[in-house]
């Protein structure tokens, strides 16, 4: 998805008011006109004024490679592009929902298995690398690095 | 310190050599320049995503071996980018992109071997080179620097935050909303000097900060993987066989031996600029060479010349980085950035006061950067031997393994899932605005600098007393701040001068 500079800058403006407002809800230091606030107030203040004139500057060049408004050339992808999209972002979502229930291998496989298949490989090879890239990372961070990942709950239920 | 008093960096040189030379830091050498050198040839995956996914594993790693597996995957991905480069007429990485065509003509002359030959040696020379400036220069830079107080710093922050924006962009008010969006990732989480919570939404994950390697990995790792699902590209068929030249590409180093120095030369003072990196330097030599060079007839139809100055620069740029990156905490490209991040976790916090606190391990370091780049050769050698067999592979099935990779390393900075999610919204977000024409290197700059910046100009306003024209007192002070007016002033002209066709950031 593609922005204009006339809307990101307004995006921009906005978000650069939200930051001014909370940056004026923050404490401020007795007797001083800097505390936590300053900061992030300053940083308001850029927002607000680039977004300004990023859109003042779409205004009057008019549209110039980008879109006025928006545009959404990724959709032009075709259908199994963006199923693999999905799934990938699925995948992650898998990861952070079910990451300590169903395990990292368990998820990792059947996320590598739904992406490569949804790429064009023949199951058995999709099945085979999916395997092979799941055990590699396992070994790697598991073993070798230590890093605990979640065995997954699901497995100490079954025995 | 005293003039007679000060050491000679020899005398730190040769205590640090017995660190280097131990089993983990050589095997950490050789297994990243490995994963550099998979990355590197890898079209569209740059060397910045090489270390990035590359940190999570360096957390287990001692001191020294973490930084050296970072310096190695970088030096061998500037490298390995010249293959896909010379092969496919694809740049592996941006840093690649200035020469491909000058690589791609002698490739179709069946010369590929010849090309990747100088490749390798250029980007050693580079490196070398640059790494021998590092040496030399740091050391007497932060001898200088450890007079810098809180003014000094202040304004040598923003003087950083503002070459990101000015210097090294095209579209100076886009990286400077960019750089905004780092500054304000930045103050998320306790406030350094009262302690109260800023952006944090209760969330009590968030009360430590927006944590730094998931946010990477997914601004850099994240983008690159949607769009090579979006836009597909599978590996394209070599038609030329790659034999080796080595004779002819010693000769061609030599004959260009003062074009290798000078572009070396350029690349370490771009690299040391902030925000600019290995990217710039080998168009700005490219371009530098071309102008300069006594055969211009030859550029365009396959020329080595041109080859030897961006492969030099490039590899050079990235040793030029690391000077304000150890000296200031001032990251000179999106690497270092990086890098600042694992020197702080690994106690060997840069500053100054590095060169003293821990001047064994910083010469080790020296001497790592001279033994990553000497590896360039041998790896060279192999390029030329298996790159093609490794470009054959489908990208199909390398990017879901890189997913699950990134997932992986997000997970494995605090062992949360947290992590994954900061991953994701940062990936998400870089998309959106890189698609937007938005450069996404400022928001890195802008998150390693945003604390630098504002507990400085915190601790200058408290000794300040409100007097502002205390930040022009200190001579120092006083330079640093007239050059980021300076820079400001630049760049404000240069944007109003451009055409009303041409504005938009």
């Amino acid at each position: 998805m593609r922005l204009g500079d006339l809307v990101s800058g307004l995006l921009f403006v906005l978000l650069g008011l939200a930051v001014l407002a909370y940056a004026r809800s923050l404490p401020p230091v007795p007797g001083h006109f800097y505390g936590p606030g300053l900061f992030p107030s300053i940083i308001g203040w850029g927002f607000a004024i680039g977004g300004g004139f990023l859109a003042a500057s779409a205004l009057r060049a008019g549209p110039r490679g980008l879109p006025r408004f928006f545009s959404a050339p990724d959709w032009r992808a075709g259908s199994g592009r963006l199923l693999q999209v999905v799934l990938m972002f699925a995948a992650i979502a898998a990861f952070v929902l079910f990451g300590e229930f169903a395990g990292f291998a368990a998820i990792a496989f059947i996320a590598l298995v739904a992406m490569y298949a949804s790429a064009g490989r023949g199951w058995v090879q999709s099945i085979v690398i999916a395997l092979g890239v799941t055990v590699g990372l396992q070994l790697l961070f598991g073993k070798l690095l230590g890093v605990p990942l979640p065995p997954g709950e699901v497995w100490s239920l079954l025995r | 310190m005293p003039l007679e008093q000060r050491e000679l960096p020899m005398d730190y040189l040769l205590p640090a050599l017995g660190l280097v030379f131990k089993p983990d830091t050589l095997f950490a050498l050789l297994a990243a320049s490995f994963f550099g050198f998979v990355v590197g040839v890898l079209p569209g995956l740059t060397a910045t995503m090489a270390v990035a996914l590359l940190v999570p594993i360096t957390f287990i790693l001692g001191p020294l071996p973490a930084i050296a597996s970072i310096v190695a995957a970088a030096a061998m991905a500037i490298f390995a980018g010249d293959v896909p480069g010379a092969l496919l007429r694809i740049p592996g990485t941006p840093a690649s992109a200035a020469y491909v065509d000058e690589s791609y003509r002698l490739t179709q002359q069946g010369r590929a071997g010849y090309v990747l030959g100088v490749n390798a040696v250029c980007s050693m020379a580079g490196g070398v080179i640059g790494t021998l400036v590092l040496i030399f220069a740091a050391p007497l830079l932060a001898d200088w620097a450890l007079k810098f107080s809180a003014f000094e710093f202040f304004w040598l922050s923003v003087l950083g935050l503002s070459c990101g924006v000015f210097v090294a962009g095209d579209r100076p008010l886009k990286g400077a909303l960019a750089l905004l969006i780092g500054l304000l990732i930045s103050v998320v989480g306790m406030d350094y000097t009262t302690g109260t919570p800023r952006f944090t939404f209760g969330s009590s994950v968030l009360l430590g900060g927006v944590s730094f390697i998931p946010a990477l990995i997914g601004m850099f790792a994240l983008p690159e993987i949607l769009r090579s699902i979006l836009r597909g590209g599978e590996s394209a068929a070599l038609a030329t066989r790659v034999v080796d030249e080595w004779r002819n590409v010693f000769a061609s180093l030599f004959r260009y031996r003062r074009v290798s120095l000078r572009s070396s030369m350029i690349g370490t003072g771009v690299g040391v600029l902030p925000g600019a990196g290995a990217d710039i330097a080998s168009w700005i030599s490219f371009a530098l060479s071309k102008k300069l060079s006594k055969e211009p007839a030859q550029w365009g139809k396959g020329h080595i010349e041109g080859i030897v100055a961006g492969s030099s620069a490039n590899n050079a740029a990235l040793s030029g980085a690391w000077v304000p990156a150890l000296v200031f905490a001032i990251p000179g490209d999106t690497i270092t950035a990086i890098a600042i991040g694992v020197l702080y976790l690994k106690g060997m916090n840069p500053g100054p006061a590095v060169f003293i606190n821990n001047a064994d391990l910083v010469y080790a370091v020296f001497i790592v950067f001279l033994l990553a780049n000497f590896l360039l050769l041998p790896f060279g050698w192999l390029a030329i031997r298996f790159a093609r067999g490794l470009l054959a592979v489908p990208r199909a099935i390398i990017m879901p393994a890189l997913l699950i990779l990134a997932v992986l390393g997000a997970f494995a900075i605090d062992n949360d899932f947290s992590g994954v999610v900061i991953m994701v919204c940062l990936g998400v977000l870089a998309y959106l605005l890189e698609e937007s024409g938005f450069p996404v290197a400022p928001i890195v700059l802008g998150i390693v600098l945003g604390k630098l910046v504002e507990q400085n100009l915190m601790q200058s306003l408290v000794s300040a007393q409100g007097n502002l024209l205390a930040y022009f007192e200190r001579p120092i002070s006083a330079v640093l701040g007239v050059a980021t007016i300076a820079i400001w002033g630049y760049g404000l002209v240069r944007w109003m001068r451009r055409r009303p066709g041409a504005v938009g950031g």
